[in-house]
């Protein structure tokens, strides 16, 4: 199993905040999950990371996993690819145990991949963050004519749906004949 | 920098159009009647509809006004600015006709599923456009919850708007300023929170 430091390296600069409180109670060792992505590559992340994730909290809380496990057992989102998953675990490092500003400038900064965050962010339900990058979709499109909105978003045209429409139809039709005969091939 | 929006799922589509403002959905469902029906289904906010002069429709929400302005200036299509006698107030420039447009006010209702009026005006005295708009709202069973009946110069004009006005759901305050003939009867059928009848003599 490989594991990336990001998860504990990123973590790092939240540690002066918490050191006073720290210095008046005992310290709570914490616990560390791990999860990966499409790519196999492992991410160590802490429980108090991951809670800004419904999805991942939820299943730790149900499971109930013991650090040896959770290690032995990483999370696996098969749907998210890699880098993607690093972004978002890079963002809930940064958010550990705050509550995340209405503008937020931590957002991973490759706007290209914002489709794909915003799928798996949605997935894993990390609000704070889904806002966030639901914003950023918003916000292309300020200002913009139905063209450039058309554009930005990748708008097919009435057309280019029709047509896109007809051929999955034929597509589906096809299909549907080829399983009628092969149906057909195997009862002879 | 582009992004394949309709590809999103519903519910995540639902969550970007909260963040859009009425003019952005508005052009956005001007895009394809894909994009407009995407528009109408994952919109969650509660619009209403206003109409104060025939060249201007306000959509609501809230403390939030927009305008859909009339404009005949190409350079000025699609343009937002302030709208300056409103608090939070934002106006956008349309082509639409300066006799007023029932197109808009209908396709307004349809993609944003308004189902009330917040305001009805007959400002601007142009009755012929005002009677299409009531007659829309009649037969959607729309609530309406103000109307103002201005003082025309044409009174028959609105006398014979009048019936409408005894059809219309009006909820909360009906105004009339309009003056008519010593023998003239408001037939109201349904009564609104608040009547103002001026001229009643």
């Amino acid at each position: 199993m490989s594991s990336t430091e990001q998860g504990t390296s990123s973590a790092a600069p939240a540690e002066p905040t918490t050191a006073p409180e720290s210095a008046a109670a005992p310290e709570v060792p914490e616990s560390f999950y791990y999860v990966h992505g499409k790519d196999k590559v492992v991410h160590k992340v802490s429980a108090g990371a991951l809670q800004h994730s419904a999805l991942i909290h939820g299943m730790i809380s149900n499971l109930g996993y013991t650090e040896e496990q959770a290690k032995a057992n990483p999370f696996p989102f098969e749907n998210i690819d890699g880098d993607i998953l690093q972004m978002v675990v890079d963002w809930c490092n940064q958010h550990k145990g705050k509550p995340t500003p209405p503008e937020d400038t931590n957002l991973p900064k490759q706007k290209e991949k914002l489709f794909d965050l915003v799928l798996a962010v949605n997935y894993l339900e990390i609000k704070e963050l889904l806002t966030y990058c639901c914003k950023q979709v918003a916000m292309m499109v300020k200002g913009k004519s139905p063209e450039e909105i058309r554009e930005i978003w990748m708008i097919p045209t009435d057309a280019e749906d029709e047509a896109a429409e007809k051929e999955a139809k034929k597509r589906a039709g096809k299909e549907a004949a080829g399983e009628t005969a092969a149906a057909a091939g195997d009862a002879k | 920098m582009t992004i394949a929006l309709l590809n999103f799922p519903s519910d995540l589509l639902g969550e970007v159009f909260k963040l859009c403002n009425p003019f952005e959905l508005y052009l956005m469902s001007k895009c394809s009647k894909r994009a407009r029906r995407s528009v109408t289904l994952g919109g969650t906010r509660h619009w209403k509809i206003s109409y104060y002069e025939s060249k201007n429709i306000w959509v609501r929400c809230g403390e939030d006004e927009y305008l859909f302005k009339h404009t005949t200036n190409p350079h000025e299509l699609y343009k937002t600015e302030i709208y300056p006698f409103a608090s939070s107030g934002l106006s956008m420039f349309l082509d639409i006709s300066d006799s007023g447009d029932p197109n808009l006010f209908t396709y307004l209702l349809d993609t944003f599923k308004i189902t009330i009026v917040d305001f009805l005006d007959n400002d601007e005295q142009n009755m012929v456009f005002f009677r299409q708009l009531a007659r829309i709202v009649i037969d959607r069973n729309m609530e309406i919850e103000r109307v103002i009946l201005n003082d025309t110069m044409n009174t028959k004009d609105v006398m014979d708007f009048m019936p409408l006005i005894h059809e219309m759901n009006i909820t909360r305050k009906f105004s009339c300023f309009q003056a008519f003939p010593p023998n003239f009867q408001h037939q109201l059928t349904q009564y609104p929170n608040k009547i103002y009848i001026s001229q009643s003599f």
